[in-house]
């Protein structure tokens, strides 16, 4: 892989397409054609370019010499150096600081180096590329705050955008036009947005930025500490080598290298620079890997660590020392990992993430990391990408989740071509989409969103006629993309939004838990409707997601409490309503959605008052599950031991034989839900198989 | 046809024929609107309607029956293929369908409950429903053997309308007073209501008093039974009694008097669908949850 610009580009063309001015569409768009055409010829020459940008795009860091950095690297045709440009852009989030993200934030960067990735047609648009980057790059340095970091709930902020910029969908109940001057004006921070909240989780406005960054920031010392003792911990530390090296900022690096010790995950979210690290790291520990492999000379692994440290200056100081060592690192790791290893069984499918005995959690989550690295060298590079930014929880939420997928997905079409003798509508679901599909299932168990999307692709890639040539075919399937994102995500969350505002009276008390961008983009518009209320927050452990909510209420002037999950039956005194976001309905009527919902549900019935789920019917699902246990969907226990700051209390768990379970996800009882509010209206739980009978015969 | 005509006309079919529900003469008045109308595009011919109705709404009879029965009128005629220029003879035709089948709706909700209602059951019902009521009627022609116990149901007393009517049938009827309820609810073994208006979450719309004898129903598990014809769905959602529209609590000249709502005795009351068992209507027996499936049926 190793392709950091082919990265998971939550729809590079897509969010392209949608957001920003439509000047800058035509653009991306064009862009888009035209790295679909150039795709087969240029791809060798794409994929070293890219690979070397990748490389040299590790540290996270000032993106004050990164233009200029940029044209520094060794041999680059034209094109990557507007590709490193690209990166560079991209690379420069704003860690921590809005001040030194002179481009802009994760999310655009992020964007622009998928895009970058997979545009082998830079032959054609290079200039337009470059001119285009540094329209891009000036108009991202005109926005202010950085966006939230992610993880948190789904993303919110794409519908602002993309309701103001598509045509309108058949939905016949839209949201009041008043917002589109809202949407009008918040464009350009709601298209940085919208990339982040494809590419990652980010649901917050523009606005909202990071308190959470600082915090996440320290990891990223730590990782690059780590890496200096990789050799000797493999297990503990592989983690820490993925996470890759970071730039940070002075103080924050002391800061938290007092703070913190190597090898301590952090529960909280990382910051969209350590992400973009940590992914970097990655992409170049694996083409490090591949090439050992290949037994290619290491001179493109120096020559990138160089061109990498040459660009970054301001980055990290850690950068190359990291970048030489991940090399290594992941060499000595995978052998002692076999090692350890070797007593174990062969490793589970996905969704168990069960520790054999003899082995740790750690272990297993290490073993676990090496073995998506190991499958990765057959699969497309920005497939593997996303597959590690889920691994890592960098993109959390359902409908962030399914827009990355689906954003991939359509890049990752663009550059499929039929073989010879095989039809496209079978083949590129069995040889193509399907092993892309079960690795970042493997990854992580994939949501019931990315499974329904999943579904509609495929169903539309078996009605492709057979004779339909394949450039006629893919763009057929990308428009399929598109119009699912536009009509069950994006309008459909605008129609929610219109249907919950008309249950929200003035004077209301709105309690909500963790983070769902759909509620957020719900108590948004009643409150620019007009509407007053107050919300509550409650927060959960280990996620704490429910912070970057409550940034992203505030900042949007709701009137705002933020409790902890504990102290919610006092909340409920207060509380008029509930608004819950879900992952998934299933057909009973329960609701799959993150921990602690179903606490919340069951308290506020017992208190009477009315509990409203927000969910799009996208996510509808005839599974039923019957209780939280029945799904294996859990995550590093470590998570649950650390507190921020601060050492854990609980540090031996595994040496006194303590298991650690971190469940991400549990059933609330269709009993305690009053109402589901969908696009349709809103509907009694028990008529979820309506609608999905509905669904059914209608496609 | 103009507002005046109909608010005229449909007071009228109201004060000659009691028995008619408010729906069926919406209904009614709709239809002869269409006759003798002339509009030259179908959002006219909307727009008349939708006058209409809220003329019609603007009396002093059920808000949520007119409402209900006026929409689906509405959604049911304009539901056709209107390609053809013809649409007003279509809209007609689509609309008289309507009509004959709103006619034919009680008969039909009556009849599914007949089989509920056993030789020497014991019977709850709550103020005078003219559904329950042609239930109760038609049960005791086919000579069956039940007692009744009607409360009195304040404030316009209609409980003992329904001791008069019954027991000239010969049908056992005892008033009781609508606090005494609770007394009462051991001795009965299932409760028979109407309603004015079916929500979309599968609750009930009915005379005030409804919801604590449904209550109390559920908490000493006898079956609760709702007749309602299907005109009655409506596209609300109340997620409590609050949240239930002022329009359907109060009557129209207490909006028009301006008085202070606060002050006023809400005349009807909201009962959730955990406290209903089943539901007859002209489309069968449902259960609650099953009317959101037929809203969205029909609107959807």
């Amino acid at each position: 892989m190793a392709d950091s610009g082919k990265a998971i580009s939550p729809g590079s063309e897509v969010k392209k397409a949608q957001e920003g001015s439509g000047k800058k569409r035509r653009k991306h768009k064009k862009k888009a054609e035209a790295s679909g055409d150039g795709a087969p010829s240029a791809a060798p020459v794409s994929q070293s370019t890219s690979q070397s940008s990748a490389a040299a795009s590790q540290a996270e860091g000032a993106p004050a010499a990164v233009n200029g950095d940029s044209k520094q690297e060794s041999n680059p045709p034209e094109k990557r150096v507007a590709r490193g440009e690209e990166q560079e852009l991209k690379d420069s989030k704003a860690v921590g600081k809005v001040s030194r993200n002179k481009t802009g934030t994760h999310e655009a960067g992020g964007e622009e180096i998928s895009s970058h990735g997979d545009s082998s047609a830079d032959g054609k648009t290079h200039e337009k590329h470059l001119s285009k980057k540094e329209n891009k790059a000036n108009q991202l340095q005109k926005l202010k705050s950085p966006k939230q970091e992610s993880e948190t709930g789904k993303s919110s902020t794409p519908t602002t955008d993309e309701s103001k910029l598509r045509k309108d969908t058949p939905r016949t109940e839209t949201p009041k036009h008043t917002e589109q001057g809202e949407k009008n004006r918040e464009i350009p921070e709601a298209k940085i947005q919208m990339q982040s909240g494809k590419v990652k989780q980010s649901n917050e406005t523009p606005k909202c930025d990071g308190v959470q960054q600082k915090s996440q920031l320290q990891e990223q010392p730590q990782s690059s500490r780590a890496e200096g003792d990789h050799g000797k911990k493999p297990k503990a530390q592989t983690k820490e080598v993925v996470k890759g090296v970071s730039a940070v900022d002075g103080e924050h690096k002391a800061k938290s290298k007092a703070d913190t010790t190597p090898g301590v995950a952090d529960g909280e979210q990382k910051s969209k620079a350590q992400m973009r690290a940590e992914r970097r790291a990655v992409q170049e520990a694996q083409r490090a890997a591949k090439d050992a492999k290949k037994s290619e000379p290491s001179a493109g692994v120096a020559s990138s660590a160089s061109t990498t440290t040459g660009r970054k200056e301001n980055a990290g100081e850690k950068s190359k020392p990291a970048v030489e060592k991940s090399k290594p690192a992941v060499d000595k790791s995978k052998p002692a990992g076999d090692k350890i290893g070797g007593e174990k069984n062969s490793k589970k499918k996905s969704g168990g993430n069960v520790a054999v005995q003899g082995e740790t959690e750690e272990q297993m989550w290490a073993k676990k990391e090496r073995e998506i690295l190991g499958i990765a060298l057959k699969i497309d590079n920005s497939i593997l990408n996303l597959g590690f930014q889920y691994f890592h929880h960098n993109i959390v939420g359902a409908n962030a989740r399914c827009m990355a997928l689906l954003a991939t997905l359509k890049e990752v079409i663009t550059r499929y071509r039929t073989p010879d003798g095989k039809e496209l509508s079978r083949d590129l679901e069995k040889n193509f989409l399907n092993p892309c599909i079960k690795y970042i299932n493997y990854c992580r168990p994939i949501s019931t969103s990315m499974g329904n999307a999943i579904k509609h692709l495929k169903h539309h890639i078996n009605k492709i006629p057979s004779d339909m040539d394949d450039e006629t075919a893919i763009s057929k399937l990308r428009d399929e993309i598109d119009n699912f994102i536009q009509v069950n995500i994006i309008k459909a969350a605008e129609a929610v939004a219109f249907y919950a505002n008309t249950k929200i009276d003035n004077g209301d008390v709105i309690l909500i838990y963790a983070a769902s961008s759909l509620i957020g983009q719900v108590l948004k518009t009643a409150y620019k409707g007009g509407k007053r209320f107050r919300v509550i927050v409650v927060e959960g452990r280990p996620r704490s997601e429910g912070k970057s909510m409550l940034r992203c209420l505030v900042r949007c002037g709701i009137p705002c409490s933020y409790i902890y999950i504990g102290s919610a039956s006092h909340a409920m005194n207060e509380a008029t309503k509930v608004f819950l976001g879900a992952a998934a309905m299933f057909a009973i009527g329960d609701m799959y959605s993150r921990s602690g919902n179903s606490m919340i549900a069951a308290l506020a019935k017992a208190n009477n008052i009315p509990v409203l789920v927000c969910c799009e019917t996208y996510k509808f699902t005839d599974k039923v599950q019957l209780h939280t246990g029945d799904s294996n969907l859990h995550t590093r226990g470590k998570d649950l031991v650390s507190i921020g700051h601060k050492t854990p209390i609980l540090t031996n768990w595994e040496d006194i034989g303590l298991g650690l379970l971190n469940l991400m996800y549990d059933v609330t009882g269709s009993e305690y839900i009053t109402a589901v509010v969908t696009e349709f209206g809103m509907l009694p739980c028990t008529s979820v198989p309506v609608v999905l009978r509905r669904q059914e015969d209608l496609s | 046809m103009d507002v005046d005509d109909v608010t005229r006309d449909f007071n009228e079919l109201l004060r000659t024929d009691p028995e008619m529900s408010a729906a069926v003469a919406a209904v009614t008045v709709l239809v002869r609107l269409m006759e003798s109308n002339n509009a030259g595009t179908l959002s006219e011919l909307v727009d008349t309607i939708r006058n209409a109705t809220l003329a019609m709404l603007d009396t002093d009879y059920s808000y949520a029956s007119i409402k209900s029965v006026c929409e689906q009128f509405l959604r049911f005629i304009t539901l056709a293929n209107l390609q053809d220029t013809n649409f007003q003879t279509i809209m007609l035709h689509r609309g008289k369908i309507f009509y004959n089948n709103t006619l034919k709706a009680r008969g039909k909700s009556v009849k599914m409950a007949q089989h509920f209602i056993d030789d020497g059951a014991t019977i709850l019902t709550h103020s005078r429903s003219r559904v329950v009521m042609q239930v109760l009627k038609e049960a005791a022609m086919e000579k069956k053997r039940f007692t009744v116990y009607v409360t009195e149901s304040s404030p316009d007393k209609s409980g003992y309308q329904v001791k008069e009517e019954l027991s000239r049938l010969g049908i056992p009827v005892t008033v009781i007073l609508d606090a005494a309820v609770g007394y009462i609810m051991e001795k009965v073994q299932q409760v028979m209501l109407g309603a004015e208006g079916v929500m979309e979450s599968g609750g009930i719309i009915n005379k005030i008093g409804t919801y604590p004898i449904a209550v109390c129903a559920q908490q000493m598990n006898k079956p609760v039974y709702v007749v309602a014809e299907s005109f009655k769905f409506v596209r609300e959602f109340p997620l409590n009694q609050k949240d239930v529209p002022d329009r359907f609590k109060y009557r129209a000249s207490t909006f028009k008097a301006n008085k202070d709502l606060s002050q006023e005795h809400p005349l009807v009351d909201y009962t959730p669908p955990e406290y209903i068992n089943l539901m007859f209507t002209d489309l069968g027996v449902l259960t609650p949850s099953a009317v959101s499936d037929e809203l969205l049926k029909l609107y959807c």
